[in-house]
């Protein structure tokens, strides 16, 4: 067996022309596969994660938002932006027949700080009437029952310092502050209550503060970049209006009832604005498909060729080995080792360094197609790549059964006399 | 030990030209004694390595019988039969034949190697015998035709058969190249193994214990004798 086992290797390590590319070719299968699998789940991931991000079946915003570019998607992502209607629409809207839920948001400002590596969303709602913001929360909680600072908390100061008072302050996965820390907002401290969980939207980088603190914010901050909102939330505005329509209702009716009722604004459904993205990523998940499956199949193919080729151009050494008293079996098990080998080798690879940059590819696909990607959980991760590593061995090993078959039932003594 | 073959023939069939059947050695015995070079000699095309191969257990014959002492070669299972061959048989094949990934010293034990064995020692010994020792570590391509041919003997000698095949194994060598080889094979036969070499060299009769001729598939001694005998 050890003997044996030497032979094989020194054949792979013999034709290392040979032995590289079929391990480049397995790699790239390996790689693909796991690759389009990550993504496609990643995309129909972002579809639900879009979907959940909306919570509401309506969505009312001022005239003006529609006239922002990329709205749709913007909004997809989180960002409302800095437009504002009056907060008695809420009342208005709650009035309509088929409403259940309203719950506005107050858009105060997109504000530099230490606390994330882009800008910070700072988002004002109201906790009570909330159903967007609190499924996210995944550590911690909204704050309406007011959340005291953590012994060992730490403070982090975007533009000033100060006492710290209670209050709803949820923030987005990226943003470094952890419930019970203190941290500073345009200079007022604010203590943080909840954390969210990541959503591939900009409610990653956003913290979302219940209508008293964004006051406090707003009235206690010399920052400039809240001037422009101070006025408005002193009269009640709003950024947008939320609406969850009662079970079993169509939000149809709701939608074009507020579109008629209320002045001013422009009421947009949200499978409505999903059912575009949900064609693009159906388009895209279906692509990255075709494209893998391409992909798989060129280097199976490779790999096939590669594999005949080889033992087509080592004939006269199997033969060799046949008449010095291999055995069709023993001879057989000698190129069926190798493939097994080089196989494993390629896959493995190619999943390993597939699987470091997946965070990497995830990221640009998301950001290419406009749409929020989460990385799959660690056991998702794990079976996708245990999968790709399977079926790319199984494939090599395919590639290598055929011509291990050939050779071992080739008659030597022609091949003997062969040049 | 004796290779006996009785009535064995190699018949082809093939799809075009006269009938449908050619027949590559015609139905014949053949005793093969130990203890003497045995040259089968024919031109290219004659069935004189057809004939070898049959009686080597690497081709089947379309009818008849190979013994080795009782052993009916061709009764045995493809398992069963390579181990025979492993054991009892050396081949040396024609042309450059070897590993080209494994260096001389390891082609020359390959027969051990397939089974899982290795004997450097006695490799080693057989090499300088071949006055190839120096060459032990060296790749196979940089061996030349001549030095090639006594890596296949050593290799045909590393489990002590007690029968050799040889096919051409002068097929491209020079004259002395030619003479050492035939003078090798001759000490092997004088050693007590049973020698069978097939060549279309004229010279080779020089050195044969017993010269055949092959013609067209059939064979024939030119002392009178029968193959048989």
């Amino acid at each position: 067996m050890k003997e044996r086992a030497y032979l094989v290797r020194r054949s792979i390590t013999g034709h290392p022309v040979r032995s590289i590319a079929m391990v480049l070719l397995c790699a790239v299968m390996s790689g693909s596969l796991l690759a389009g699998m990550i993504l496609v789940s990643c995309v129909q991931d972002g579809l639900s994660v879009m979907r959940r991000r909306l919570g509401a079946d309506v969505m009312v915003v001022p005239y003006a938002a529609l006239s922002k570019k990329n709205f749709d998607n913007e909004f997809l992502l989180g960002n409302t932006g800095a437009f504002y209607m009056p907060g008695e629409n809420a009342g208005k809207i709650s009035e309509i027949e088929g409403v259940g839920s309203v719950s506005a948001q107050f858009f105060l400002a997109d504000i530099d700080s230490e606390l994330s590596g882009s800008a910070v969303h700072l988002m004002g709602y109201d906790p009570e009437s909330d159903f967007c913001v609190a499924p996210w929360i995944i550590d911690g909680s909204s704050g309406t029952d007011a959340a005291g600072a953590d012994a060992g908390a730490s403070d982090t100061d975007i533009g000033g310092a100060g006492s710290a008072a209670s209050g709803s302050v949820v923030a987005g996965s990226e943003i470094k502050a952890r419930p019970g820390d203190t941290v500073t907002l345009c200079g007022v401290p604010v203590i943080v209550t909840g954390k969210m969980a990541e959503t591939g939207t900009d409610y990653d980088t956003s913290i979302y503060v219940d209508m008293a603190t964004a006051g406090r914010i707003v009235s206690q901050s010399d920052d400039d970049s809240l001037s422009a909102c101070a006025q408005m939330l002193e009269d009640g505005a709003v950024s947008v209006i939320l609406i969850a329509v009662v079970d079993g209702y169509d939000p149809e009716p709701v939608l074009n009832s507020i579109n008629i009722h209320i002045k001013k604004v422009r009421a947009v459904s949200s499978k409505e604005m999903v059912t575009g993205e949900v064609s693009s990523m159906r388009g895209a998940s279906l692509i990255i498909t075709v494209i893998t499956a391409v992909i798989w199949c060129a280097a199976m193919a490779s790999v096939f060729v590669i594999s005949q080729l080889a033992v087509s151009q080592r004939r006269k050494e199997f033969a060799l080995m046949r008449v010095m008293g291999a055995s069709r079996r023993r001879l057989f098990s000698i190129v069926l080792s190798e493939g097994a080998i080089l196989s494993a080798a390629g896959s493995a690879a190619g999943t390993a360094v597939m699987g470091a940059a997946l965070p990497l590819v995830c990221h640009m696909t998301g950001a290419a197609l406009d749409i929020p990607v989460s990385l799959p959980g660690t056991g998702a991760a794990v079976l996708g790549f245990f999968l790709a590593l399977a079926v790319s061995v199984a494939g090599g090993l395919a590639g290598s059964l055929a011509a291990a078959s050939r050779i071992s039932h080739m008659d030597p003594a022609p091949a003997l006399r062969e040049i | 030990m004796e290779v006996r073959a009785e009535q064995i023939t190699k018949d082809y069939f093939r799809k075009h030209g006269d009938g449908n059947v050619f027949t590559a050695v015609d139905a014949c015995d053949f005793l093969l004694p130990a203890g003497l070079l045995t040259v089968v000699r024919g031109k290219s095309g004659s069935g004189k390595s057809t004939l070898l191969n049959m009686l080597s257990g690497n081709l089947t014959p379309t009818a008849g019988h190979v013994f080795y002492d009782d052993a009916d070669l061709y009764s045995m299972k493809d398992d069963e039969l390579s181990r025979f061959r492993n054991n009892n048989i050396g081949y040396i094949p024609q042309g450059r034949s070897a590993v080209w990934s494994l260096t001389v010293l390891e082609n020359v034990m390959l027969p051990l190697m397939l089974y899982g064995a290795r004997d450097e020692k006695r490799a080693v010994e057989l090499l300088e015998r071949l006055n190839i020792s120096d060459l032990k570590d060296e790749k196979i391509s940089r061996l030349s035709g001549g030095e090639l041919r006594r890596l296949s003997i050593a290799r045909a000698l590393i489990k002590d058969p007690e029968v050799i095949f040889a096919d051409e194994p002068t097929g491209d060598l020079d004259d002395v190249n030619t003479g050492i080889v035939f003078e090798e094979l001759r000490g092997i036969a004088r050693s007590g193994a049973a020698v069978l070499v097939v060549t279309h060299e004229e010279d080779a009769a020089a050195y044969a214990d017993r010269m055949l001729n092959m013609e067209g598939g059939v064979i024939s001694a030119e002392d009178g004798t029968t193959a048989s005998q």
